[in-house]
């Protein structure tokens, strides 16, 4: 791809997401220039790298919202919702046609119809810019530039660009003493293009340009110039001058721009010198020097993993605004008036989660605007207040993200979903008369399940919370919902904030080595095979005074039964309480990076993920929740 | 006559510049390699006399802050060629 395109298309999107915030604010605060000002600068970088490709018609629209922001700058135009509607299409279809460009595909057909449908949109919800964008706002154009760069432009009221045409000298006019005698000048620029400098240059043939800033009205200057009126553009910089310097002021963020490929390239590295220094300490004579440089190792290691993977973090804010915005749209869509309340920009989460969470997050938005909230006359029945208060709340909490989509709506009924189940045959595989109310809330989750009752254009696309909670599962997280019929509901994410270090116990069981996750392992001893005492189907140990099943791992995993002259213990915590595990020994402790089981692998039951030993060998390492259970 | 040419190939530019003094100043711009405009005795210049030194770049002297024409300054001052506006 060409090399400026495909800088284009890594800002292009930041600058779509700029734009999209700032107009989104902007209709809650319509008086607050500075969203104005923000927006306007966004798409007006943005049409400039437009117009370098081949994307006319997106040039165009963004050319329109241009004019049309620049229109409410001056005050000639007000803030409407219709308004804001009409530059969110227009950034929306810019979003879009950016992305089919990243496909390396180019606008489809029907763009330039596209393009006339939502400038048409535009000039209905702005008439006034519509007519005023023929002459002036156009203008703004050079102005703009101008004063982004010349200090001066602070205190200016206004700016010309006067360019004499080339007859001026010989007119008898001196350009330079009409701009001179401007009023109220504050600044002068004059140029002329240094490419004249040849044998042939003519003395008399006028190439200057001249541009200047003056603390006088755009009316007094249009005054002053108006026998070289045809020469002159005069621009009104109100509110314009002091924008950019705010923004030029703005300290340059400190940030550096990496492909996401050489950072992954760089986990990687750092994974498997965990897994080398892991090699070496096996190595290590226990009482020597270098097992006491272990410590040492293993904390640099880690901090070394540790920061790396904090460079994979990017903030959530860009799937926040992308969530805001689609949760507008259906709202409209649907007619069902909503306050909207996202909070949480600044939370930061590995890449890929951040990649992957859109859609889950979009669905439970989904599902909140369309069986949550109710109509106006439905909410005024029951006594709430008319606009459906929906939330999406993302936090930390501890190495996980929380993101919480919450709802004051009509909530679900328990009864309504165990029917829902019976009339979609759920009944079959689930024994539902037995379902307790509470736990009826987890059909939703259940395959096959739609509680919507006529299918719209909303949710009922065939995608169910099941996948929801598949596609969250997939990325190392879960989903819970919560309901209280009549007053809303609340369904949270919980994901990983980066690719986490395990600590595991290596142990030997029946001849095989495998791992078990140390934050399963509540302590670990030794007992004698007298002590394992046979209760019913089963074994037990008693352990200060409490009993706890014994389950020889190599049994649960379908190992050759070692002796049983003594056993290693480990105490794991699973749901279902306390359970000694025996094994052989306990080889090691390591730090390792979980890998998801994967083809032939993933059929191996209660494997939680595997790993590279040091020497090599691959390292099963088991989930103590489903091998005990 | 405003322009003058020093031996030393210096460019004096003396009095109020007119428009008809922009054609010698070219000729004696063209004809040195590295030439050198002065502008201390010079309290004026018409917009094509500029037009040149703009165009032809010479070294610049005798322009100093408080001076008639100190409004020159920025204007002359040398300038990276300006950035591309997207």
């Amino acid at each position: 791809m060409d090399e400026l395109l495909e800088q284009f298309l890594i800002e292009g999107p930041e600058l779509v997401q700029q734009a999209a915030a700032d107009l989104l604010e902007l209709e809650r605060r319509p008086d607050d220039l500075a969203l104005v000002d923000s927006a306007f600068r966004a798409i007006h970088t943005l049409k400039g790298s437009v117009g370098l490709f081949d994307m006319v018609p997106v040039g165009r629209i963004l050319h329109a919202a241009e004019d049309s922001l620049d229109a409410v700058r001056q005050g000639r135009l007000a803030v409407t919702s219709d308004l804001i509607d009409a530059l969110l299409a227009i950034v929306d279809r810019t979003e879009a046609w950016l992305e089919a460009s990243r496909g390396g595909a180019g606008l489809e057909a029907g763009a330039d119809e596209d393009a006339d449908r939502l400038t048409r949109r535009l000039s209905g919800a702005a008439p006034e810019a519509a007519t005023a964008s023929s002459t002036p706002a156009r203008s703004q154009d050079w102005a703009l530039d101008l004063v982004a760069d010349w200090p001066e432009a602070a205190g200016a009221a206004s700016a010309v660009r006067y360019t004499p045409d080339v007859q001026a000298y010989f007119r008898g006019d001196d350009p330079l003493a009409i701009a001179r005698a401007a009023p109220g000048l504050l600044a002068l620029r004059v140029t002329a293009p240094s490419d004249a400098a040849e044998a042939d240059y003519d003395p008399f043939a006028c190439r200057l340009r001249i541009d200047l800033l003056s603390t006088a009205s755009a009316e007094v200057l249009g005054d002053a110039f108006r026998l070289v009126r045809d020469q002159t553009e005069v621009a009104s910089l109100s509110v314009a001058a002091a924008a950019p310097i705010r923004a030029e002021a703005a300290p340059a963020s400190a940030t550096l721009r990496i492909d996401a490929r050489r950072i992954d390239a760089l986990s990687t590295l750092a994974d498997e010198l965990v897994v080398a220094k892991n090699g070496l300490m096996s190595l290590a004579d226990p009482t020597g020097d270098l097992a006491a440089a272990r410590q040492t190792i293993d904390r640099l290691a880690n901090a070394l993993h540790g920061d790396i993977m904090r460079l994979r973090l990017v903030a959530l804010s860009p799937v926040l605004r992308r969530l805001e915005r689609q949760a507008r749209d259906l709202a409209t869509e649907l007619g069902k008036p909503i306050d909207l309340q996202v909070r949480g920009h600044g939370v930061e989460v590995d890449k890929a989660v951040a990649d992957a969470v859109y859609e889950p997050l979009l669905h439970l938005l989904r599902n909140a605007l369309d069986h949550g909230a109710e109509t106006a006359a439905e909410r005024a029945a029951a006594g709430k207040s008319a606009r459906t208060r929906v939330s999406v709340t993302a936090r930390t909490a501890g190495d996980e993200v929380e993101i919480e989509v919450a709802d004051d709506g009509r909530g679900i009924d328990p009864r309504a979903l165990i029917a829902t189940a019976r009339a979609r045959g759920l009944g079959a595989r689930i024994d539902l008369d037995g379902l307790a109310e509470a736990a009826a809330l987890e059909l939703i989750f259940a395959p096959g399940f739609s509680t919507a009752e006529s299918v719209t254009a909303v949710s009922g696309r065939g995608v169910g919370m099941d996948v929801v909670r598949t596609s969250v599962g997939v990325l190392g997280g879960r989903v819970g919902i919560a309901s209280e019929p009549g007053h809303g509901t609340r369904t949270t994410v919980r994901l990983p904030l980066t690719v986490v270090m395990t600590r595991i116990l290596l142990v030997e069981s029946g001849g095989e080595t495998f791992g078990v996750p140390m934050a399963d392992v509540h302590e670990t001893l030794r007992i004698e095979a007298a002590n394992i005492q046979p209760v019913r189907v089963g074994q037990a140990i008693v352990l200060r005074d409490a009993v706890l099943p014994y389950l020889p791992l190599a049994g649960l995993v379908g190992a050759a039964s070692a002796a049983t002259a003594g056993a290693t213990v480990l105490v794991v915590e699973t749901a279902a309480g306390r359970v000694a595990l025996g094994v052989d020994r306990i080889t090691n402790r390591l730090d390792v990076v979980l890998r998801p089981v994967a083809g032939l692998l993933a059929r191996i039951p209660g494997a939680l993920g595997t790993t590279l030993l040091g020497d090599g060998r691959l390292l099963v390492v088991l989930d103590v929740e489903a091998i005990t259970a | 006559m405003t322009i003058r040419r020093e031996t030393t190939g210096v460019i004096h530019i003396e009095g109020v510049a007119r428009v008809e003094d922009a054609e010698p100043l070219v000729a004696a711009l063209q004809g040195h390699a590295d030439p050198e405009v002065d502008l201390a005795a010079c309290t004026g210049l018409h917009g094509a006399v500029l037009q040149a030194l703009l165009v032809f770049r010479p070294r610049i002297s005798g322009l100093t802050p408080g001076a008639a024409l100190d409004w020159l300054i920025p204007i002359l001052e040398p300038t990276p060629p300006p950035s591309v506006k997207t």
